[in-house]
């Protein structure tokens, strides 16, 4: 038999028949290994299960169309290539419109956009009802309900109105006689509309100009400044502002507003112009948000798109779930793209976001680290104990002849088998501890990290020897006459 | 008799003792230090989720219909006619959570034209508004702190204290850069018949719309607009307990509420709750909840709560563990003392006795040194993640207590009862 | 030339001199007991012949060598290799069985020989207990198994220390027989003990009586 065997032979003996003590000792070492595991997979876990929590917050970046180039279902989805799937939480197009509600004489901004999305990027909304679902199905915001009275279940219509429309009368050519309307959009996304009669020469003979859409005093000035009319007739269209007309002084929006709309009006022939249409749609659900969206309708995208006949969107909101800096990196990489499109973060989400889950991290860094340490110095009084018990074994030893070194061996071996084990048992229990904790608390599974496994294995097998080490060393350096002497 | 044994054995076996003691004090600390932090990590966090703004809006009751709605029906003025008084404000920090209202701000809105003729909205609002409440408080409320995510990215924060404040404002970033105009700088602005000089004190990064306003103090808005004294909106940060189904039961109607639930609900800082108590504290205001910054922070709060708990519940299982495997450990050291005290017989009884006292003195003494050691702990982690201390709950000191009692029983008994099940020839004969 | 001679040996622990300058050879295959009443002094003797204690002043000579200046590394290679130790309290590795414990003390002089351990259990009459726990064994075995853990490696010297005080007379006669095989095959013995009986067992005894070799006794009814 070599020397090796007999080591073995007896590292085994001590653990097999010595059963409870070493159950003692292995249990002590696997829930300071679990402990170890699964708190530190839950340190790594708690950004990204909390960064999703953070979600609740809603959209965290936007895109919108770069200058002279337009946002479509296209291009927002050519932009998106940037996130990986996995951080990219939703992603929802919005198309804002004003629409006419025919019954009440009133019109209301309506967002045509996709509700799958909108329940992943704003999931605070509140909907008494359900989200709707069908084709022609809408959600109004409570404050259009309750001024319109508007319930679940009610049918309401809604009118598209081209921003331009062209008296049926008018000839092809816009030669003299020609009645023509058209609006235009103002300050403040408020819309300016315009009629005017044409001469037999193509000359505005008359116009009447609507601004209350402006703010009084100002822009409104346009409506009511009999002065500002007077100056466009007998121009003939295309008018251009501060060289056919001037502007009113202080509403030099409104005013090009104005102008705007009888250009627009006049570059539209008869035969391409684009009529109203309206549709009826029934109202699945009030959303109550507490903010601005309660003024809002919301419907499918594709109806809004059938009303306007447009593919453009105004923005896209993006849920992601990244941290600040992943967010800065992808604002960039999409800016930079030949797409059309531009990121912009929402800074009151990414900011918060930033200094809030810091701060539950640096929580759960610092119980990690106190929990850890204490965990392990219990985990070492326990060996300690073990160990210590096995005194006069170790002075038995000594007296039989062992070299410090050889005594040293046999109970490391001892102790770093037991670390070994309990490190690998602990490490699977943490692991399902972790799995456990991310179930109930966040819902999701996590990933097994398997640089953990050695890791935990290491750690175990270092606390074990280590305190192994402390109470050997004292046995050691008595002398074994004492030790074996003393009852 | 018993006495003096265990007054041996606390003397003579002192190291091991200490050693149990040690064992026990670091896992009261675990437990005190985690149950503390569990208990007040919510009230931390919820602090810190302030950072996102208000979670109340307070609105005049017959106005709360934005006026936007009406844009195109021209009938803008009739509505924009009602308004809150400054003077109530004030009123907000009287309600039943009262403590629980972090921060607020009134908002009053016009819109001004700048030099090169450009509308351009302005809001007038509280910065650093000093406040001295009737119940003897005193505070400073206003954007400062409801605006955190701002980047001030030249100039300083609008200070109240100043004498000239009224002629100040703070410009966003997108509408200084179109005009050019940086800190330091006079700009005239016209609103209706008023004409105003005013100072650009500092220039914000607001990261949305706020980039193209201006921002002025409240009286400056209200100067220009003939509006003293009036208040179009306020923005109130709240910290509230998250929403569960009586809270949504009470949204709805607080009156429709069994008078017991009523009391529970009012009693509670539920969002709904708090808005409730405003509306009662403001007359004729509408207080409404933020639902994006109230769900988000129910949902963070409950989970970060959740987590904590089972954190700490895991720390509580592996500190138990730990002492009732070395308690057990000592016990069974102590086989052929006890082996002994059999042979020359002593009852099974009175051994178990001396021993559990024993064990109990080492827990209490290592228990009450240990509950100090964890509040340290709590302290440490209250201080460095969020600069504050972690409030002392006194419902720790008995779950504790219990634990250790319950945990050191646990880890003992079993062992003595195998220990005495030996015959004591063969502990004496074989065992060392 | 003798095997061990202590030359003027003195321990002093504080104020107590518990050896004072004493004198004592043992020649190669002598059986020599120690005899003293408690505090004589017997116990610190032990330990200084057996290695595991240096002497205040004086000189230990193993085969004309001094060893008692030795580091405590050398000490426990001597002992090792040349010492056989039995202790009153038997004191065996309690998870270990008869032959395992009988094998530690080969694992670390030389090589474990499983055969060779359970002859040397055959000779103490235990071949048959050798799988056995020493919780499964009756006293007299454990202190018969230390016998043959003792003599396993054939060390010069085999040094008990009271190896009968814990043992009944039928297991007393059993030990005394084993050392009688063995001084026969020319080992050399010191024993230790306060028992008469166990004494005059030896070729010679020396009395110890505080801390000084009180009286030298030759065992004439030595049977040789």
């Amino acid at each position: 038999m070599t020397k090796r065997k007999m080591f073995l032979r007896m590292i085994t003996a001590s653990l097999l028949r010595r059963r409870s003590r070493m159950l003692i000792a292995l249990l002590s070492i696997a829930i300071g290994a679990t402990i170890l595991s699964g708190l530190v997979t839950i340190y790594y876990d708690v950004p990204r299960q909390m960064g999703a929590q953070f979600r609740s917050y809603g959209a965290n970046m936007i895109l919108l169309a770069k200058e002279g180039q337009t946002l479509t279902a296209d291009t927002m989805q050519k932009a998106l290539d940037v996130f990986p799937e996995e951080q990219l939480v939703g992603a929802t197009p919005y198309r804002y419109v004003r629409l006419d509600m025919t019954s009440r004489q009133q019109s209301f901004t309506t967002a045509g956009t996709d509700f799958d999305e909108v329940q992943k990027t704003s999931p605070y909304f509140s909907v008494e009802g359900e989200y709707p679902r069908e084709d022609k199905e809408i959600l109004v915001g409570k404050e259009i309900a309750d001024t319109i009275g508007a319930k679940a279940g009610s049918y309401i219509q809604l009118t598209w109105r081209p921003s331009v429309t062209v008296n049926e009368n008018a000839s092809d050519d816009w030669i003299g006689g020609a009645k023509l309307s058209g609006s235009a959009e103002g300050f403040n996304a408020g819309i300016v509309v315009v009629e005017a009669e044409l001469d037999d020469e193509g000359r505005i003979a008359r116009l009447t100009i609507d601004a209350s859409s402006q703010t009084p005093e100002i822009g409104g000035q346009v409506g009511t400044d009999k002065n500002f009319q007077s100056r466009f007739i007998g121009k003939k269209l295309p008018v251009t502002l501060g060289e056919d007309v001037d502007a009113v002084s202080g509403a030099t929006i409104s005013s090009q507003a104005v102008v705007d709309a009888l250009n627009n009006a006049h570059s539209i022939t008869k035969g391409t112009a684009a009529a109203e249409r309206s549709g009826y749609f029934s109202v699945t659900g009030i959303l109550v948000t507490g903010g601005e969206e309660e003024s809002y309708i919301y419907m499918k995208l594709r109806d809004l798109e059938d009303l306007t006949q447009d593919k453009n969107l105004d923005v896209a909101e993006l849920s992601i779930s990244a941290n600040a800096e992943q967010l800065e990196k992808y604002v960039s990489e999409i800016d930079k793209a030949d797409t059309g499109v531009m990121a912009r973060l929402v800074k009151r989400v990414t900011r918060s976001e930033t200094a809030v889950l810091g701060k539950l991290q640096a929580l759960v860094f610092l119980v990690t680290v106190v929990v850890l340490l204490l965990t392990t110095i219990c985990v070492s009084t326990t060996m300690m104990a073990v160990v210590s018990e096995r005194r006069r074994e170790i002075g038995l030893r000594k007296a039989l002849g062992a070299p410090d070194s050889s005594i040293r061996a046999e109970f490391l071996g001892e102790g770093m088998f037991l670390g070994g084990l309990g490190g690998v048992l602990g490490a699977l229990l943490g692991f399902v501890f972790a799995q456990v904790v991310s179930v109930n608390v966040f819902g999701s599974s996590i990933t097994f990290q398997p640089l953990l496994l050695p890791v935990t294995l290491l750690m175990s097998m270092l606390i074990a020897a280590v305190s192994c080490l402390l109470p050997i060393k004292r046995a050691v350096a008595i002398d074994p006459a004492l030790v074996l002497k003393g009852e | 008799m018993l006495l003096k044994m265990i007054r041996g054995v606390l003397f003579h076996q002192r190291g091991k003792m200490l050693l149990i003691a040690f064992t026990i004090a670091l896992g009261a600390s675990l437990a005190t230090g985690m149950l503390n932090v569990m208990m007040d990590v919510g009230d931390k966090v919820n602090q810190e989720l302030k950072t996102y703004g208000a979670n109340i809006t307070v609105k005049p009751k017959d106005a709360s219909l934005l006026s936007d709605i009406y844009d195109i029906g021209g009938s803008g003025e009739a509505i924009a006619a009602s308004y809150l008084r400054e003077e109530d404000l004030g009123k907000i920090k009287t309600i039943f959570w009262a403590f629980n209202i972090v921060d607020f701000t009134p908002f009053l809105d016009t819109t001004v034209t700048i030099p090169d003729g450009t509308p351009v909205k302005t809001v007038g609002t509280w910065f650093n508004h000093h406040l001295s409440l009737p119940t003897g408080e005193e505070l400073d409320a206003g954007v400062v702190g409801m605006r955190s995510w701002w980047d001030i990215t030249a100039g300083k924060w609008l200070d109240e204290k100043d004498a000239n404040a009224d002629s100040e404002i703070m410009v966003g970033a997108v509408l200084a850069d179109q005009q050019g105009w940086s800190v330091g700088d006079t700009v005239t602005i016209k609103a209706g018949q008023h004409e105003k000089q005013l100072v650009i004190a500092g220039i914000y990064d607001a990261g949305g719309d706020e980039d193209q306003q201006i921002f002025a103090t409240l009286d400056c808005v209200q100067g220009l607009t003939d509006r003293e004294g009036k208040v179009a909106s306020i923005e109130v940060s709240a910290i509230t307990t998250p929403d569960n189904e009586l809270a949504k039961r009470a949204a709805k109607n607080p009156q429709a509420l069994s008078s017991r639930d009523y009391e529970t609900w009012y009693c509670t800082a539920y969002v709904s709750a708090i808005c409730y108590q405003i509306q009662e504290a403001i007359p004729n205001s509408l207080a409404t909840a933020v639902r994006q910054v109230a769900e988000g922070e129910g949902a963070i709060l409950e989970k970060t709560q959740l987590l904590m708990i089972l954190i700490t519940a895991l720390s509580l299982v592996g500190s138990a563990l730990g002492i009732s495997n070395l308690v057990t450990a000592s016990v069974m050291e102590r086989a052929q003392e006890i082996g002994l005290l059999k042979a020359i017989g002593a009852k099974d009884r009175s051994i178990t006795g001396v021993i559990i006292v024993e064990i109990l003195i080492t827990a209490l003494i290592g228990g009450v040194i240990g509950y100090f050691m964890g509040f340290g702990f709590a302290q440490l982690i209250g201080q460095s993640v969020f600069g504050s201390a972690v409030e002392m709950k006194l419902k720790v000191i008995p779950i504790v207590a219990a634990l250790i009692t319950l945990v050191t029983m646990a880890g003992s008994l079993p062992a003595i009862r195998m220990v005495l099940r030996l015959r004591p020839a063969e502990v004496l004969h074989g065992g060392h | 030339m003798s095997l061990l001679e202590l030359k003027n040996i003195s321990k002093i622990y504080g104020e107590l001199k518990a050896l004072d300058n004493v004198s004592i050879h043992v020649d190669k295959g002598e059986w020599v007991a120690i005899m003293g009443p408690s505090g004589s002094g017997k116990s610190t003797m032990m330990n200084i012949i057996g290695c595991m204690d240096k002497p205040s002043s004086g000189e230990v000579l193993l085969h004309g060598v001094d060893i008692s200046k030795e580091s405590s590394k050398a000490l426990t290679d001597i002992r090792r290799d040349k010492i056989g130790l039995v202790f009153q309290q038997f004191h065996m590795v309690n998870y270990l069985t008869a032959v395992e414990n009988v094998m530690v003390s080969q694992y670390y002089h030389s090589m474990p020989d499983e055969e060779e351990a359970l002859e040397a259990l055959g000779r103490v009459g235990l071949r048959e207990r050798a799988r056995h726990l020493p919780s499964q064994l009756s006293g007299g075995e454990q202190q018969r198994v230390c016998v043959a853990r003792a003599l396993i490696n054939h060390p010069e010297l085999i040094l008990a220390d009271e190896p009968t005080g814990n043992l009944d007379e039928a297991n007393e006669n059993i030990v005394l027989d084993l050392f009688r095989q063995l001084h026969d095959e020319g080992t050399t013995l010191i024993v230790v003990t306060h028992d008469p009986e166990v004494a005059e067992a030896a070729q010679r005894t020396i009395v110890l009586e505080h801390g000084r070799v009180a009286r030298e006794i030759i065992n004439e009814n030595f049977e040789k």
